[in-house]
């Protein structure tokens, strides 16, 4: 089943993707995360060139977030008044990040900032997740009391104030749309959703029941990674759609059987595993930082006359 | 016999250099060239005739292209790469002699070098680097002594195997065909010829590079579509 990426320029094993696509759907169906942050450190790993594998993830996670996104639809649990302004804020913050991708791959300083992303954010998450997870743990504290806790902060003196009738909130259009941007941007340099981000900022910033929250995230990361998609392939040439169909596959199918092993742990658990899943695949990426890449020189193909 | 005297015959007509006695001809096997990634046979041969005791090259040129060089890097330990060079030249270069001397590779080196066109300022040194990285990947090439007699008995006809790289560039090739004399060198006879890949890797290829916006519109249509299925097989399991 050797199979030549066309746009990855190596061959690889189809089974090997599908594989990897299986693990890291089983693992965001277990983890009930997308599974964005952990799939392009694993192409990477495999010798995908980043700049392909940011660009390909956008393809994958577009697929798997849309039967999500319609699921939630059916059950009304989309806002799609604030959604709309995340989505302006997204589509904002990921054509930004794609110009800021392209002239990175000219200089030829991508690899190193996709890698120093993920290392940091990977790091913060995957420690934030630990802490948060062996606190609850330890002292069995509720969760769920200290996000209706409501305390006056900075956002809530922020201008343009508008109520959102479905989540029933009263926030400035400017929380949504910062969120959107900065969302949007980490979705055209890491190839992520996002939703690592949104939902909790939706949950703590906005005060947006969880449910809700997770519906949303899942409709603006449909149009953002859709844009994301269109303007990796056509200005970064970063798409390879093979990839992205086996790794689809193989994600889809991972996820329904990593969502029916959810059951059989505790939420703080399943946390403390991702956590460390996490901070392991942050410490490789810091490795791969420091290793000596084989090749001197490399060729970056812009444009065939013929 | 009677064939191979047609063939001198045809070929003494062909080949005649204006001002010059040699005679020199050649043509391919194929016009139109299919890479076959998994084949080790020649891709297409060169047929040729010549009276010629000079040096002879074939010269095989492929679309030209702009790329980018970069160099690897350190940075506060941490390895990057570094644009050295933005370069416009023909995607393969492939040099083909009958025999072996340092004058003749030196020029050819000095034509490979001449046909980079580098964007700015002029630089050898990122010249010999784009080649040697070239030359690394197949993509550059010179092969002496590579002219095969048909016949023994009629040395005067030659042929040449091809065996085009994978990564070759899909598109029109100019292959071309000189002398090298002590005194002059001069084109005798030149012919078009285009290289195709068959395969989903070449289609994706060309798509993705000749029609970006398209294939990035059709891989986000495969992804929806993909999702859309996933829901249906799996809300009906």
């Amino acid at each position: 089943m050797s199979f030549y990426l066309p746009i990855a320029e190596i061959q690889i094993n189809l089974l090997i993707i599908l594989f990897f696509g299986f693990i890291v759907g089983f693992m965001s169906g277990l983890f009930g995360v997308g599974g964005g942050f952990l799939m392009t450190p694993l192409l990477i790993f495999m010798g995908i060139p980043p700049s392909t594998a940011v660009g390909t993830e956008a393809v994958q996670i577009l697929g798997s977030s849309v039967s999500g996104a319609i699921a939630h639809s059916r059950k009304k649990n989309i806002d799609y008044e604030i959604g709309i302004f995340l989505l302006i804020g997204g589509i904002f913050g990921s054509t930004f990040g794609i110009i800021i991708f392209n002239f990175l791959k000219e200089s030829g300083d991508i690899d190193l900032i996709i890698t120093i992303f993920y290392i940091v954010f990977l790091l913060i998450i995957g420690a934030l997740m630990f802490f948060e997870s062996m606190l609850s743990l330890l002292k069995k504290t509720d969760t769920q009391k200290s996000v209706r806790i409501k305390k006056r902060t900075f956002f809530d003196i922020l201008p343009m104030k508008f109520r959102f009738r479905i989540s029933r909130i009263y926030i400035s259009i400017y929380l949504p749309i910062s969120v959107g941007i900065f969302v949007g941007f980490l979705s055209a340099l890491m190839g992520v959703g996002g939703g690592f981000v949104m939902v909790p900022a939706m949950i703590y910033l906005f005060r947006m029941n969880t449910v809700t929250a997770i519906g949303t995230s899942l409709f603006q990361i449909v149009f953002v990674t859709l844009n994301v998609s269109i303007l990796q392939a056509t200005y970064n040439q970063s798409v390879d759609l093979i990839l992205a169909i086996f790794l689809l596959i193989g994600g889809v199918i991972g996820a329904q059987y990593g969502s029916k092993f959810t059951s059989r742990f505790r939420g703080d658990q399943i946390r403390i595993l991702l956590a460390i899943v996490v901070i392991i695949v942050s410490f490789k990426m810091s490795l791969e930082l420091f290793s000596e890449p084989l090749m001197n020189s490399r060729i970056i193909i812009q444009d065939a006359f013929q | 016999m009677i064939k191979n005297i047609i063939l001198i015959f045809l070929f003494s007509f062909l080949g005649v250099h204006k001002g010059y006695t040699t005679i020199l001809s050649f043509d391919v096997s194929d016009k139109t060239i299919i890479i076959n990634e998994n084949s080790i046979e020649p891709d297409f041969i060169i047929y040729g005739y010549t009276d010629s005791n000079d040096f002879l090259v074939l010269k095989i040129q492929g679309p030209k292209q702009k790329v980018i060089l970069q160099k690897k890097k350190k940075i506060l330990n941490m390895w990057t790469w570094n644009k050295t060079g933005e370069f416009t030249y023909s995607g393969l270069s492939h040099y083909y002699t009958n025999n072996q001397d340092k004058e003749i590779d030196f020029e050819i080196k000095k034509d490979l070098v001449d046909n980079i066109k580098l964007l700015g300022k002029d630089d050898d040194n990122l010249k010999r680097d784009l080649i040697e990285k070239k030359r690394s990947i197949g993509l550059f090439l010179i092969k002496n002594n590579s002219f095969v007699k048909v016949n023994e008995k009629i040395p005067n006809f030659f042929k040449i195997p091809i065996k085009l790289p994978k990564n070759a560039p899909v598109g029109e090739y100019l292959v071309s065909m000189s002398v090298k004399g002590k005194a002059n060198s001069y084109e005798i006879s030149k012919t078009k010829i285009f290289v195709n890949k068959l395969g989903i890797s070449s289609f994706i290829y060309k798509l993705a590079h000749k029609f970006s916006f398209i294939y990035g519109l059709f891989s986000a249509i495969i992804a929806i579509g993909l999702g859309f299925l996933a829901g249906i097989v799996f809300k009906k399991s």
